[in-house]
Order: structure tokens, then C-alpha cells, then sequence
């Protein structure tokens, strides 16, 4: 930690970022001081004050327990996401890198259809076939991300394929989901987890893109990109409810984009030996 | 991964133009050396920015206050409504009326030299053949059909070229009050129409693909161009009956703009390049009336913002449909949503109607626990989700869904908000599909075509039928008694027994089997630059202009 810590001053902001993105989602239903849906239109567009923290929406609730809730979906959609999408990913990708021939061809070129689309265009029709909600937000943007881990691990699982403890394991007479269980997952491992923690960021980006468009998450769900929407309206009139929700996307996605980055370069072997 | 730093750029660009400018469409500056000029031509300019522009150009089959709009601008009727009067009428088309003794028949004597803009002449035969259509198709006939006793043929008698006979048969009072609206009641060429009409297997399509992008009406302006969705613009007709002379700067063209984005619309107002626009967001609107630059009215409109109820499912018991009327805050939503710019709804029809029942008959309050009780008599299982589809645009369906949503979740259902754009919104409304496949409720607005209870109630609340009856009852709401007090009022002049009517209607729409939440009755959401006059603020024309009345100060 202390060394990763020390190899960039960026590294510390990620973690403190990400750190607080991960307690808001995890005890933020307990710090809202408010009910994130509930209305209370006596008081709608009210200013930050020292009842409101970060002031009221146009129906009266309150934004900082909404830009909190908010949180918890944005990392749920994340951790679904990306748990769906390594899983099909690396199965499709390792099946595909280690039996080779018109099984990796077959597989491969299935991989290109999906990479074939622009991600968000690609989300936002699966979405709009699948229906407007974060259910089916998570099935899309699932979608979109499993070709890039199959990607990732057929290549990764060639590679190891050349190495000779798993040349020695065949000549042992080792099976391939004995050899691709017992020693290819392990050692990919960690760089699907790096390839991952870059990709929170970008997930959780797409997730607000879809729910900006009413592609995803519904009102009166307190979604960032959804809130942001809302707010559009009162750009001149009541900028903290758009400033808000804002700013928590960009530190969000920022801090996650920051510890992938750190985490990438504290795992590349040359990189470190280039600093030391 | 590399280019998924292009599409997270893509994202982050959507996301985040909420915190940019929006999307405008300004006018070029003009270079200094031009500027008189182009300032000239500005002034003689009218620009309007709408949010939506549905381009059916068609008076007899457009229904939306958005093409009825256009529709003013292009054709006109026998009368128009006298000023901010909604029980006077002044001649239009028509030079005189006159009615018999019993005010059974009326004498129109109509106004000579009044071409069409193609080339055809307005009189008596070419009226009647207008009306006719107007019938035929269907759709915007009902008033015509009405005071016709359905009989249009032999009921408008042609007695020489510049005068029509219309036999109501019955006492019809009201007729030049009806006609005074722009609905259903504008005169199309008959030149155009037998040149552009197609029959097949013996069935006319009244020229209607023609009609609905092009025109050939009496009315002050004509068609420029016509971007579908984008733009239309007219520009006068020169041979306009009343002609343009120099005593008012009336406008030479009419740019009419979709511009859906509220934001945007504002700026085009502030910056000088919009002279109208529809103001959605009360913040907005406050703010632009605040400054002194924008004039709009104060009056309630004779319009009802509604949620009707789509009787199917958990919607068939009254009780559900009570417990939701029950769970809507409707001081809350008229005071504090709409900033005071909207009066609670107290009745199916505006209270400003002679017919109206307001607080005299059933009211509900915003009351949880008996909207709880109600439910849990009627045995509707907790969390059960309802459907509440509206128009995209207007700002105030999608409000009121979001308040509704917010009483719902309070006793226990759940909302789900379809937003479809306005031409989508009106298949599905207007359209035939059965009960089963509608949306559970629809948010909605209904206006008068003149001052009558049967003209407000029957396209409404009546049973959808052949006899054009339910044409505006979206949500196929049937009554059997409701349908038998609409049909009383029609031919009913006793003052008592139309009272009694009146409360009984009120009394079954709002309590024993609502068709909706009667949520509110707005004012104008319209803003116009001080420098433009000329606009009647007429409660009963809802968004929409006399354009020849227009003129630059």
C-alpha cells in the first residue's frame, strides 16, 4: 500500500475518492437526512442551507440524500455489471484461446459483432428492445463489456498456453478445464481485476449516459445522470440542483478512472522497474 | 480498450451538456453594414418557438391545439369570437347571420370577393362543400353534425351564391356561438379538393394526403416552407380578403420553430430571437414575466389538465380509482409545482362554464389514509404498479405524474412514467386500440370549442362511438347514465332541468365512477415580446393566435 501510495500523489486522491464514493453507497441510506423520494413541495428549489445541505429539487426533496442514494446505484450497477460481464467474458474467451481453431474463429467473430457497435449506441438499443429500466441497463451494458474481458482473456490465455508449466501439465495428461480451473484463472486473474477497477468508472459513466437519455434508471429513483436530466430545466434558475449530482459523477468516475490507472501502473512489471 | 475512451468521452459529453448551453437555434448576427436592414426585416418578422410542431395541416383531421394553431393562420370559419369574449361572435367569412323566430334556422349572408389562395372562389356551394367534408371524415365534425341534426345535405341549404341556409331542426341558439370555434368549423377549398381527391372502390380519402401538407384556405397567410418537425413558415397571402393596409405593422412572415428544449426557448425569448414561445417551467415563466419585456395572462383557461383513468385491471373497482383522486396533492401540485400559475381542478369542466358545479358538488382532498382504506376494501394487493403515459413537451403531464407517483407510493403502488412524443401520445389517445392494451392512466387536456356543457362533455366522458360521440375520451370511459344525461343536454333549454344535469354529471364524474383526476385549470403557459399587440387572450383559443390580429408596435 505505502509503496503504491509513494509511486504517484494521484494514487492517494483515488483511494480517498473512492473510498468515499464506497462508504456513501454502502451506510449513505443511514447518513441521508432526509428520505431521497420522498416530496415536499412546500419547499421545493430551496437554496443549500443548513436544513438542506446541497438545497432542494423541484419537488421538494432533498439532493444531498438523493446525490447519497444515488451512490449506492451507481455502485451496484457497477458491481453487476462487471461481475456479469468478466464472467461470460473469460469463459467465452479462455474456451476460445485454448481449443483454438473453428471454436476460437466461431467465438471470435461473435466477439466482433458486439465490439462492431459504438458501446453506448449498442447499450441504449438493447436497452430501448429490452424496455427502460436499471435492470435491463445492467443487461445492456453487460452486453457491451463481456467482449472486451473475452478479448482480454483469450489472449492472456494463449500466452499462458506457450508457458511451459502448462505445456508440462498437458504432457502430464492434465485436461483443458483441469489446466484452464487449476492454473489459467488464477494467473489471469489479476489482470481482469486491474482491467476491472478501470472500468467502474466508464460503467457507472454509461449507466448515468443512459439514464440522462431515460434509457435507464426511472424516476423517482435518485440515479445521478436521471437527476441531472431533471435539472436541466433550472440551469438558470436553481444551478445546485444540476451542480450537485454533477459534481458527484466527475469525482466518482474520476477517482475510479485514477486507482485503475495507479493500479495498472503498480502492477506493470517495466513500469516499476523503469521508477526503481 | 482503447476506444472506449471515445465513447466515455461520448457519455461524459451527453451527461454532462446539462451543464452547458442548450442546444439553441439563433439567428445569424448580421454584419454591421447590414444591420438596418436586417433589423427591418427582423421587425417585420414573427418567430415563434414551440415545443413541439406536428405538421397536419389538415383542418378536418388535426386535433392537437399545436396544429390547430397552424390551422388559424391558413383557413377560417363563418365567425371568430369577439376579442377575450367567450359569448359574443364577430363575422368572419360570414358577413351576417340572422335567425328565424324560433331561432331554428339561421341566414348566413356571406361575404363576396373571398378567393381561396388557390384561386377558387369562396361562396355558399363551396362552403357547404367544405362542411361536408369536414362530416365525412369523421373526426372534427361535431359541431357541424350537431347543429345539423347529422344531415348536412339537406340541412345547409344553398339559396344563391352568397347565401346558405342552415336548418338546425331544432331551437339552436347557440349556433353562431358554436361556430366560433376553430375547431371543425374551417372552410377548405373545393378546388383543391375535387383536384386532389382519390377514390377507390367507390371511398373518397377527401384529399386528405394533400391537406396535410399543403393548403388552400380564405385565411391571411400561406405556406412557405414546411420542415417537418424543424420549421414552417408562411408568409401572406396577397390577395387576403382584408387586406394589408399600412394602419398596423402586421408581420410579412411567420416563422414557426420546434424548439423542444424549455431552456432553450427561454433564451430564444430573452435574446430577441423569439416573439413567442410556450414557457413550461414556472421558474422560467416567472422569471421572463418579472422582467416587464414579455407580456401573458392571468385568467384561468377554459382547459382542464386531467389523468384519466383507463377502467381495466385494478382500475374497473371506482373505489381504486377514488383512492387514487384521494392520494393526488392537489393544493400542493397547484401552488407549489406550478407556482400559483394553475388552479386546482373542482370540477370535470372548467369552472369559468356557465355549466359549472365547482365546489358546489364533490370535492375531493389530498387524504393518504382514506385513499389506504379504500384500497384495502377494495383488495388491491400492496406494491401493485400502475402505468401513467403523457405528452413529451409540455412540462405539466409529466409534473403531475411525478406528484401522483410521489401520493401513490405513499399508500403503497407504484408509478411507472411512459413519456412518448406528442404524435405517438396521440395514436395511442386518439387511436383504436382495445382497452386492455392502453396505458393505465394518461395525462391530458380538454378545451371548449365555445361555452357549452355538451360540447365539453361529449367528446370526453360520452361512449366512444360511430356517431362521433367520445372522440377526446382516450381512455374509452362508458357511463351508461352519463351517456343519457349528454345526450339530455343537448336539446334542453329549461334552465332547472339543465342545472339538475349538470350536478348529477358532476356528481358521477367525480365520485361514483371518476374518469379521472381533475387535476387542475392552468393559465396561458404563452409569453409574447411587449412590442408584439394584438392578442386577444381569448380563454377559449388555448394556445393559439389570430395571426392577421398580430402586428409590431
Amino acid at each position: 500500500m505505502r509503496r503504491f501510495l509513494r509511486q504517484s500523489r494521484l494514487n492517494g486522491l483515488a483511494l480517498v475518492l473512492v473510498a468515499v464514493v464506497l462508504f456513501a453507497a454502502v451506510f449513505g441510506e443511514w447518513l441521508a437526512p432526509h428520505s431521497p423520494r420522498k416530496q415536499n413541495l412546500a419547499d421545493r428549489l430551496q437554496p443549500p442551507s443548513a436544513t438542506y445541505w446541497f438545497g432542494t429539487d423541484d419537488f421538494g426533496r432533498d439532493i444531498f440524500s438523493r446525490v447519497l442514494s444515488g451512490a449506492r446505484i451507481s455502485v451496484q450497477v457497477a458491481l453487476v455489471v462487471l461481475t456479469i460481464a468478466v464472467s461470460i467474458g473469460t469463459v467465452i474467451g479462455a474456451v476460445a484461446g485454448l481449443l483454438g481453431g473453428w471454436v476460437d474463429a466461431v467465438l471470435m467473430r461473435l466477439t466482433d459483432v458486439f465490439l462492431a457497435f459504438p458501446a453506448l449506441i449498442l447499450a441504449s438499443a438493447i436497452s430501448v428492445a429490452l424496455g427502460n429500466n436499471l435492470t435491463n441497463t445492467m443487461l445492456a451494458l453487460s452486453m457491451v463489456y463481456w467482449p472486451w474481458y473475452a478479448r482480454l482473456a483469450r489472449g492472456q490465455v494463449m500466452a499462458l498456453a506457450q508457458r511451459e508449466f502448462i505445456q508440462a501439465a498437458r504432457a502430464l495428461g492434465m485436461s483443458n478445464s483441469r489446466i484452464l480451473w487449476r492454473h489459467m484463472l488464477r494467473n489471469i486473474l489479476p489482470i481482469l481485476l486491474v482491467q476491472m477497477s478501470l472500468d467502474v468508472g466508464y460503467v457507472v459513466l454509461y449507466t448515468s449516459a443512459l439514464s440522462f437519455l431515460g434509457l435507464g434508471a426511472q424516476r423517482p429513483e435518485p440515479e445521478w445522470g436521471l437527476m441531472l436530466n431533471d435539472s436541466r430545466k433550472f440551469v438558470q434558475t436553481a444551478p445546485w440542483t444540476m451542480l450537485y449530482p454533477g459534481l458527484a459523477l466527475t469525482l466518482t468516475v474520476l477517482g475510479f478512472n485514477l486507482l485503475g490507472d495507479g493500479l495498472r501502473d503498480y502492477l506493470d512489471p517495466q513500469l516499476r522497474h523503469q521508477r526503481v | 480498450m482503447k476506444s472506449q475512451s471515445f465513447f466515455a468521452l461520448v457519455a461524459s459529453a451527453i451527461v454532462l451538456s446539462a451543464c452547458g448551453a442548450p442546444q439553441a437555434a439563433p439567428q445569424p448576427a448580421a454584419p454591421a453594414a447590414t444591420a438596418p436592414a436586417a433589423s427591418a426585416e427582423r421587425a417585420r418578422t414573427l418567430i415563434l418557438a414551440m415545443p413541439s410542431l406536428p405538421v397536419n395541416l389538415d383542418p378536418g383531421v388535426a386535433t392537437s391545439g399545436a396544429e390547430n394553431m397552424l390551422h388559424r393562420a391558413l383557413y377560417e370559419g363563418l365567425v371568430n369570437f369577439k376579442g377575450a369574449s367567450t359569448t359574443e361572435v364577430e363575422p368572419v367569412l360570414a358577413e351576417s347571420f340572422e335567425p328565424n323566430a324560433d331561432r331554428s334556422v339561421w341566414t348566413f349572408k356571406l361575404r363576396r370577393g373571398v378567393k381561396f389562395t388557390d384561386g377558387a372562389d369562396f361562396n355558399a356551394e363551396a362552403l357547404k362543400i367544405g362542411y361536408k367534408r369536414m362530416v365525412d371524415i369523421g373526426l372534427l365534425g361535431n359541431t357541424i353534425n350537431r347543429f345539423t341534426s347529422g344531415d348536412v345535405e339537406n340541412n345547409l341549404v344553398v339559396k344563391d351564391e352568397y347565401t346558405l341556409e342552415w336548418r338546425c331542426g331544432f331551437s339552436c341558439p347557440d349556433l353562431p356561438l358554436a361556430l366560433g370555434t376553430a375547431y371543425g368549423t374551417f372552410v377548405v377549398s373545393p378546388k383543391a379538393l375535387k383536384e386532389n381527391e382519390k377514390i377507390e372502390n367507390g371511398k373518397s380519402d377527401h384529399a386528405m394526403p394533400w391537406f396535410e401538407r399543403n393548403a388552400a384556405g380564405t385565411g391571411p397567410y400561406m405556406i412557405e416552407s414546411l420542415k417537418p418537425n424543424e420549421e414552417i413558415v408562411f408568409v401572406r397571402n396577397p390577395n387576403y380578403w382584408r387586406g394589408w393596409g399600412d394602419d398596423k405593422q402586421r408581420f410579412e412572415r411567420i416563422i414557426i420553430r420546434n424548439v423542444p428544449e424549455p431552456s432553450t426557448r427561454r433564451q430564444l425569448l430573452e435574446r430577441g430571437d423569439a416573439d413567442i414561445s410556450l414557457i413550461t417551467t414556472v421558474e422560467d415563466y416567472k422569471a421572463l414575466r418579472a422582467t416587464g419585456r414579455f407580456q401573458g395572462s392571468d385568467k384561468p383557461l377554459f382547459r382542464i389538465n386531467y389523468i384519466v383513468f383507463t377502467k381495466r385491471g385494478v382500475l374497473k373497482d371506482p373505489r381504486v380509482r377514488q383512492a387514487i383522486a384521494y392520494a393526488f396533492d392537489y393544493e400542493g401540485y397547484a401552488n407549489n409545482v406550478e407556482g400559483g400559475l394553475m388552479r386546482r381542478g373542482t370540477s370535470p369542466w372548467p369552472s369559468g362554464m356557465r355549466s359549472a358545479v365547482g365546489t358546489r358538488g364533490f370535492q375531493y382532498t389530498y387524504d393518504p389514509e382514506k385513499a389506504r382504506a379504500l384500497l384495502k376494501e377494495a383488495g388491491v394487493p400492496e406494491g401493485t404498479e400502475l402505468t401513467y403515459m403523457y405528452a413529451t413537451g409540455y412540462g405539466y403531464y409529466e409534473r403531475m405524474g411525478l406528484v401522483l407517483q410521489a401520493g401513490l407510493e405513499q399508500i403503497g403502488l407504484k408509478l411507472r412514467l411512459e413519456e412518448r412524443d406528442e404524435a405517438a401520445f396521440n395514436d395511442i389517445f386518439y387511436g383504436n386500440r382495445p382497452v386492455e392494451e392502453l396505458p393505465d392512466m394518461m395525462g391530458y387536456a380538454w378545451w371548449p370549442d365555445y361555452d357549452d356543457f355538451y360540447n365539453y362533455v361529449n367528446p370526453v366522458f360520452h361512449t366512444r362511438n360511430e356517431q362521433n360521440d367520445g372522440l377526446g375520451n382516450g381512455a374509452r370511459y362508458s357511463n351508461p347514465e352519463l351517456d343519457a344525461l349528454i345526450q339530455q343536454s343537448k336539446f334542453e333549454t329549461d334552465p332547472a332541468k339543465l342545472k339538475a344535469i349538470y350536478e348529477r354529471a358532476h356528481q358521477i364524474l367525480m365520485f361514483e365512477d371518476p374518469a379521472a383526476i381533475y387535476v387542475a385549470e392552468p393559465q396561458e403557459e404563452i409569453l409574447i415580446v411587449n412590442s408584439v399587440k394584438g392578442h386577444p387572450w381569448n380563454p377559449i383559443h388555448v394556445k393559439t393566435f389570430d395571426f392577421y390580429s398580430l402586428y409590431r408596435e
